[in-house]
């Protein structure tokens, strides 16, 4: 990973989570309250997001305190789910991202993340002819 | 699996294995150790001095543990007849494997006492499709345990067996060297425990001790904690009394199966819903655990309830291709393999089905009409919303106002999202295939009922009088056009889809039960219909054919094409019922259960369709899946239909039809929204009569 590509990274991550916090209401959240916090690792350091829905109210904290939930990753795998060209549930399963916590939450706040581009097929590039 | 495979589970873990115990595992084979659809053990083979074992008998104990009675040598010649080898296997994280050496002789004997152990990992998609690895294997010999692993990126899963009495480990098993005294025993405990996901996860309610339980922890429950849990579970169901050995035996067969296939999610805080099938869908399938869970509803509520919540909170809410998800779709299937988590299938989940979306609205109005539980319709309202949004908004799809599919991933999506999924289950009568999409008619059945269902719900509970208006006026107008749309008026009966041109796909099949079943059927057709249903051409005697004889695909072991579900049938039943054809009900469930008598009580997926006064006994179908979930709740759905209960506000209505092959008939303790109530009835319907004929209402 160059600096280049891992500050564009960077970039995409940190615009989606400040567009999280304009974003103040989410209704697909509408039943869920609690505390998420997702561990941006970059290299040995990581940046901690720390999300409280409050009844599918957000707000927003650049903070690293106790979360009901914490979901780690190196930032590219954010990049990937910001601009919906990975899976959340899938990258749980690979080890792509490490879930503590309260699963139920983990499964609500996934929604937060955007639809792929419509005809993304994720096997494209490796499926063999 | 019917071929002396001992498979024994919890949960989704799970192990296939020979009559002696052991495991060896081709690529293509469902034998080993599965869980969260992985195999953690494809090698378990035990050796005595480098000989094999024979198998005297062996023991299932319960649907988690299995006892294995075996002596060395092979073929009908004893090698040593004075030793006695048992193995007691009981699932849990991985499994605990009892290993007992009896020695019969007057003299001591030296042993070399060997397991070969080996793992592939494979994902249960490649077994089934037989695809190769792209990760690397390591496998380490410690001095008390041996760890085989996995890696493939962050993808990590790994088996750790060990032993509690001393052994040599190797790369390739363990092997003890032991002697054992005269007329003595020696015993020792094999534990294989699997590693998922280094990950720790708190599950609300499930706690010990106050400390949160890890992924490990949950997968491990203990022994004992299962036989009570058993024993509560068969103890909470209403208590049948019946002069019927038959459906005594396959009543008590499906509350055990039942159990056996209950699945917990990690988010559901303990509480379990119906996996779908043993061995390869030992997880959560929307339709499956709908309908499994409708058919419970009157013997375990609960089983509804975690289904609703579960599907629920995984209901999709973005549009994504390769996933066929669109928001408010209820999900097909989940799956945790290595394909999955690779994005090389779609299964996380994956939402090609066009019947779970409107199926979750008839199973939560289902749910509170049996429990009063007001209160899960109101914390599931967002949820019913969005999947009556969702009939109207994206299963449109030729926006000619019926529910149609046509998957998005063309490559690994399933082609047909209605019950009948195999690629020939939709034809013409001359057996034709139609394009896509396709419209099939129990969809506008279940979108009917869901459509009625919801209204109610929206009065009663949501207090949103408006919705529940337009949700009726919908249903009214769909039911119209549907009478019209959808009727061969040559034949009188209802096409089984329109086609991408809206014509009518025109064979006869079983797909007209599921439509009484609806409610979508005018009063004006019910009685063709069902003389249709109970006709030779459809009824064999034992059951109702998924096709009609003389169709051009019609064959009585074809596997959607002339063959009997159990499954459709209890749904067919309860259709009758519904229209007022309670004795042609009643021949419907007598037929199956008296099959189910050449299933030692365990109706198969399916069996064939040959008429019964050819074959005097039900044919099997050969298939990979028992138990399944939806033949194990048909035997409770057919005694719901039999004995007429329906819930009526705050009191369940009996009204029972009973078949003569029945003298009394008593189902005691029958929980619900009026406490516990009994009911009683006595066979008096003749259904030896009623083949090829309706009596009627």
């Amino acid at each position: 990973m160059s600096t280049s590509s891992s500050a564009a990274a960077d970039d995409r991550v940190a615009g989606f989570f400040d567009e999280l916090a304009r974003r103040g209401d989410e209704p697909l959240l509408r039943k869920v309250s609690g505390r998420v916090r997702f561990d941006l690792a970059d290299g040995p350091g990581a940046e901690s997001r720390l999300l409280v829905i409050d009844e599918g109210k957000l707000a927003l904290a650049s903070d690293a305190s106790q979360a009901d939930c914490t979901v780690r990753g190196d930032l590219p795998v954010f990049a990937e789910l910001v601009a919906g060209r990975m899976n959340f549930m899938a990258a749980v399963l690979r080890g792509a991202l490490a879930c503590d916590g309260d699963l139920e939450l983990m499964w609500a706040v996934q929604r937060i993340f955007p639809a792929p581009p419509r005809g993304w097929d994720p096997t494209a590039g490796t499926r063999s002819a | 699996m019917s071929d002396g495979m001992v498979k024994i589970l919890n949960g989704n873990t799970f192990v296939v294995s020979d009559a002696r115990g052991d495991i060896e595992a081709s690529p293509s084979d469902p034998t080993g150790l599965f869980s969260f659809d992985t195999r953690f053990l494809s090698k378990w083979v035990l050796t005595i001095n480098g000989d094999r074992l024979m198998s005297l008998s062996t023991d299932d104990l319960q649907y988690f543990e299995a006892r294995f009675f075996l002596v060395p040598g092979v073929g009908s010649v004893y090698v040593n007849a004075t030793l006695s080898v048992i193995r007691q296997r009981s699932v849990g994280n991985g499994f605990l494997e009892v290993l007992s050496l009896l020695n019969h002789d007057d003299v001591p004997v030296d042993l070399t006492v060997r397991l070969d152990a080996d793992s592939d990992f494979a994902d249960l998609f490649e077994v089934k499709d037989t695809l190769r690895k792209q990760g690397a294997y390591a496998r380490q010999a410690g001095e008390s345990s041996l760890l085989l692993l996995y890696r493939r990126g962050t993808y990590v899963r790994s088996t750790a067996i060990s032993s509690s009495q001393p052994c040599a480990f190797d790369e390739g098993g363990l092997t003890f060297t032991i002697t054992i005294d005269p007329h003595a025993a020696w015993t020792t405990e094999l534990d294989v425990a699997i590693q998922m996901l280094g990950q720790q996860i708190a599950e609300p309610g499930q706690e010990i001790g106050g400390v949160a339980r890890t992924l490990e922890d949950q997968v491990k429950r203990p022994i004992p904690d299962m036989a009570r849990n058993l024993a509560r579970w068969l103890g909470e169901a209403p208590r049948l009394e019946c002069d019927w050995e038959t459906l005594q035996r396959t009543y008590r067969r499906s509350l055990v199966d039942l159990a056996a296939l209950r699945f917990s999610p990690l988010t559901a805080g303990g509480n379990s819903l119906p996996a779908a099938g043993l061995p390869w869908f030992m997880t959560m399938f929307g339709r499956d655990s709908i309908f499994t869970s409708l058919q419970a509803l009157p013997f375990t509520a609960g089983l509804a309830a975690t289904t609703l919540r579960e599907l629920g909170l995984r209901q999709g809410t973005r549009i994504d291709d390769f996933r066929d998800e669109d928001p408010g779709r209820i999900l097909h299937e989940m799956r945790y393999g290595e394909m999955t988590a690779f994005e090389e299938r779609p299964h996380s989940p994956y939402f090609g089905s066009a019947d779970a979306t409107p199926l979750f609205v008839v199973l939560l109005d289902e749910y509170e009409r049996w429990t009063g539980d007001t209160d899960l319709v109101r914390e599931l309202e967002g949820e019913a919303r969005a999947a009556l949004h969702w009939i109207d908004a994206y299963a449109d799809l030729q926006g000619n106002g019926y529910i149609s599919y046509q998957r998005r991933n063309a490559e690994t999506g399933l082609e047909n999202q209605c019950w009948k999924d195999s690629w020939d289950s939709i034809s013409y009568r001359d057996g034709t295939l139609p394009g896509f999409p396709r419209a099939t008619c129990e969809l506008q059945g279940y979108a009917y009922d869901a459509k009625m269902r919801g209204a109610r719900l929206a009065r009663e509970v949501w207090q949103d009088p408006v919705l529940a208006r337009r949700l009726e006026k919908q249903a009214a107008d769909l039911k119209q056009r549907f009478n019209r749309d959808f009727w061969v008026a040559d034949g009188e009966y209802y096409a089984i889809a329109l086609d991408a041109d809206g014509r009518q796909v025109d064979s006869l099949t079983s797909n007209n039960g599921h439509l009484l079943w609806s409610g979508i059927v005018d009063d004006s057709k019910a009685r063709a219909v069902a003389e249709h249903l109970m006709s030779e051409r459809l009824f064999t005697g034992w059951g109702i054919r998924t096709l009609a004889v003389g169709e051009s695909r019609y064959n009585p072991i074809g596997y959607h094409n002339g063959t009997i579900w159990p499954f459709d049938n209890s749904f067919i039943a309860w259709g009758l019922r519904r229209y007022g054809f309670k004795d042609e009900a009643a021949a419907v469930a007598a037929g199956n259960l008296e099959a189910s008598a050449y299933f030692d009580g365990r109706l198969p997926e399916a069996f064939g369709g040959y008429p019964r006064s050819m074959t005097k006994y039900p044919v099997q179908y050969p298939t990979a899946c028992s138990p399944q979930a939806w033949s194990t709740g048909a035997p409770l759905l057919f005694l719901r239909t039999m004995l007429g209960l329906e819930p009526m506000g705050d009191h369940l209505v009996v009204d029972p039809a009973l078949p003569t092959t029945i003298g009394r008939l008593e189902l005691l303790d029958i929980a619900g929204r009026w406490g516990r109530i009994d009911a009683f009835g006595r066979g008096r319907v003749d259904t030896s009569r009623l083949s090829g004929r309706v009596d009627g209402r």
